[in-house]
């Protein structure tokens, strides 16, 4: 069973004493390997913490997880990090750069924790991955000293650095203007067709999601209408 | 070693704040073992004990340290307020051969030091003073030697004091100071001295015959004198040896006591201001950890687990204090010190000296250096907690 499959993923977050909100309630999801889902909704719907489940950052209250067969919603500490190290990518929409760090050292980053990938190897990966998506001649600059699209095109090759077949990005455009958001969605999608790699995209833009194979839409914690892939 | 690089990173970005910090720790945590000590009851409840034998004794005059300012003009009177100097034809050695008798009314003490480490090696106490010392001094000995806790020598044996081979006959307590009214917050610590209690004046010639006018130019008391007996002293000191000495009443020796509030306050700042910079410590790093949340989130996110995030919080919250902790026990391991040696002249030799401090003082450092550690380690886990809850809701707004 390749891919990501949830069976009855519920999370309640306590906002007050009395006051519970149910982010998402009993969502069911399949998502193929090498496919491209798009997950959209109104804010509050629970698209960020659906994902944030299947990227083994937030625990849900109940339902399971599996990754390509393996079950991985029961992980705890050092288990999660190195699962999470080694199968997700995960791009944000404010980047989740280090500014005070160049861009080599920001798409290293991942491999710090890999046991797998030796130190001799990060120049050859950062540089690979720096080229696949056209700022070799950046990784000396700071974050800071980029544009918007550059450093979340850093943010995707720190995701695709350690080989992760996973991509989960966040609203990977919302801080981008019109043309970096295309050639950001260009990247993910190359990314999913040539590179084999599995991405789930939180998304309020629908012109983005539309070019997705799949949508996703959520209300109220709960999946309002999956819609078939296009092609 | 990725552990060690990022923490010194972290350093290395927040170098000037952590400069100015350690300046400002290194100062107000030098004063924290010896507030411990100051605090340490056993120590007040012997100051208080000595302060209480010199009440039921009757002290009525304190000569402090002479000072010899050169030739004295004929005319010239005593400049402090001492009453008039009456002439009765007595030498001033006179004076002293009766106020050190048995019967007599003076009493001093004087410290030998060892000159390595500027520790006492022998004390010498004197007339009126054996009667203040905490040890029952037998009334028909013209010396008694006691051996003090961590002395070389002990009660038994024989030590060779000056040219003179003098048994060692008793046992002073432990954590003995020598207590002086004028500086009565100045104890020192005794332990490893050799005390040596001297009944009168001619005892004390013979033993120190080149040397005996140390007692007479400090720390020189008089108990149950009268006015006149302490202006013909005064009088016959100015008068042959050329010295203006400070005379200290009764009064005067009471507001001692208003000194002593005068102390608890003081205590009571410092232990204000020791709370104040521990909590201010405990702010600052957790100010400093939560600038790099982010960064901590990232990693964790990237696959760093909770054990090397906590580990690189606390490695940067115990290196933050390292400078200030490393000046702490930099007094401790190279103590410097002056020994004062004053000569018949009035002239005075200074000497810079270094040595090891007591194990209690090395004691309290250690204790001081366990406050700070535990506070480091319990802000770092109050943040680690923080930021574990925090990641856990996900990673949108880090």
């Amino acid at each position: 069973m390749d891919g990501i499959f949830a069976k009855g993923l519920s999370k309640s977050y306590r906002t007050s004493k009395d006051s519970v909100v149910n982010a998402v309630c009993g969502v069911d999801l399949e998502i193929r390997g090498g496919e491209i889902a798009a997950i959209v909704g109104p804010s509050g719907s629970g698209k960020s913490t659906l994902l944030n489940m299947l990227g083994l950052i937030v625990r849900p209250d109940s339902g399971e997880i599996l990754l390509n067969g393996e079950r991985i919603d029961g992980m705890r500490g050092g288990k999660s990090c190195r699962f999470r190290n080694a199968n997700f990518g995960y791009v944000m929409q404010d980047f989740a750069l280090i500014d005070g760090e160049s861009v080599y050292s920001n798409i290293r980053l991942p491999m710090l924790y890999n046991k797998k990938i030796g130190f001799r190897e990060y120049r050859r990966r950062v540089r690979e991955a720096a080229e696949s998506l056209g700022i070799a001649d950046k990784l000396r600059r700071k974050p800071s000293r980029l544009s918007g699209g550059e450093r979340q095109r850093v943010a995707i090759a720190r995701a695709i650095v350690c080989g992760q077949p996973v991509i989960l990005a966040d609203e990977p455009t919302g801080s981008l203007d019109a043309e970096n958001r295309s050639r950001v969605m260009d990247i993910l999608l190359d990314l999913c067709k040539n590179g084999g790699r599995t991405v789930v995209i939180v998304t309020h833009d629908l012109s983005l999601a539309a070019r997705c194979d799949r949508i996703i839409r959520m209300r109220d914690g709960r999946i309002e209408a999956d819609e078939a892939e296009k092609t | 070693m990725k552990l060690i690089r990022q923490v010194l990173n972290d350093f290395r970005r927040e170098l000037v704040w952590l400069i100015v910090y350690s300046v400002l720790a290194s100062t107000v945590f030098c004063t924290l073992p010896g507030l411990f000590g100051a605090l340490s009851s056993e120590s007040r409840r012997q100051l208080y004990e000595i302060e209480e034998e010199l009440r039921r004794s009757d002290l009525s005059m304190i000569v402090t340290k002479g000072l010899r300012i050169g030739s004295v003009p004929e005319d010239a009177r005593v400049a402090f307020d001492a009453p008039p100097r009456p002439y009765t034809g007595r030498t001033l050695r006179a004076m002293l051969e009766e106020g050190f008798s048995r019967e007599g009314k003076l009493g001093s003490f004087a410290v030998e030091r060892d000159a390595d480490t500027g520790r006492a090696k022998y004390v010498f106490f004197v007339g009126k003073y054996v009667d203040l010392a905490p040890v029952a001094v037998p009334e028909d000995c013209d010396y008694y030697i006691c051996a003090s806790e961590g002395a070389a020598e002990s009660a038994g044996g024989t030590v060779t004091v000056f040219g003179e081979e003098l048994p060692i006959t008793g046992a002073v307590p432990e954590g003995t100071a020598i207590y002086h009214p004028v500086h009565p917050y100045a104890a020192e610590n005794l332990d490893g001295a050799l005390y040596v209690f001297i009944r009168d004046y001619e005892s004390l010639r013979r033993i120190f015959w080149y040397s005996h006018t140390t007692f007479i130019n400090e720390n020189l008391i008089a108990v149950g004198a009268d006015r006149e007996e302490l202006a013909e002293l005064v009088s016959a000191m100015h008068r042959e040896t050329g010295q203006y000495v400070c005379v200290q009443t009764t009064e005067e020796l009471l507001g001692v006591s208003t000194e002593r509030m005068k102390t608890y306050a003081e205590l009571l700042f410092k232990l204000s201001a020791v709370f104040a910079l521990l909590a201010a410590m405990a702010l600052n790093i957790s100010r400093a950890i939560r600038r790099w949340g982010t960064e901590y989130s990232i990693h964790h996110l990237f696959g760093a687990p909770g054990p090397f995030i906590f580990a690189r919080m606390l490695l940067f919250g115990l290196g933050y204090n390292l400078i200030a902790v490393e000046s702490m026990w930099y007094r401790v391991l190279f103590p410097v010190g002056w020994t004062f040696t004053y000569f018949a002249d009035g002239t005075v030799a200074a000497e810079k000296t270094r040595g090891a401090v007591s194990a209690a003082e090395a004691g309290r450092t250690a204790v001081s250096t366990g406050v700070i550690a535990a506070a480091v380690l319990a802000v770092c886990v109050y943040e680690f907690i923080r930021f574990k809850a925090k990641f856990s809701k996900g990673m949108r707004g880090e």
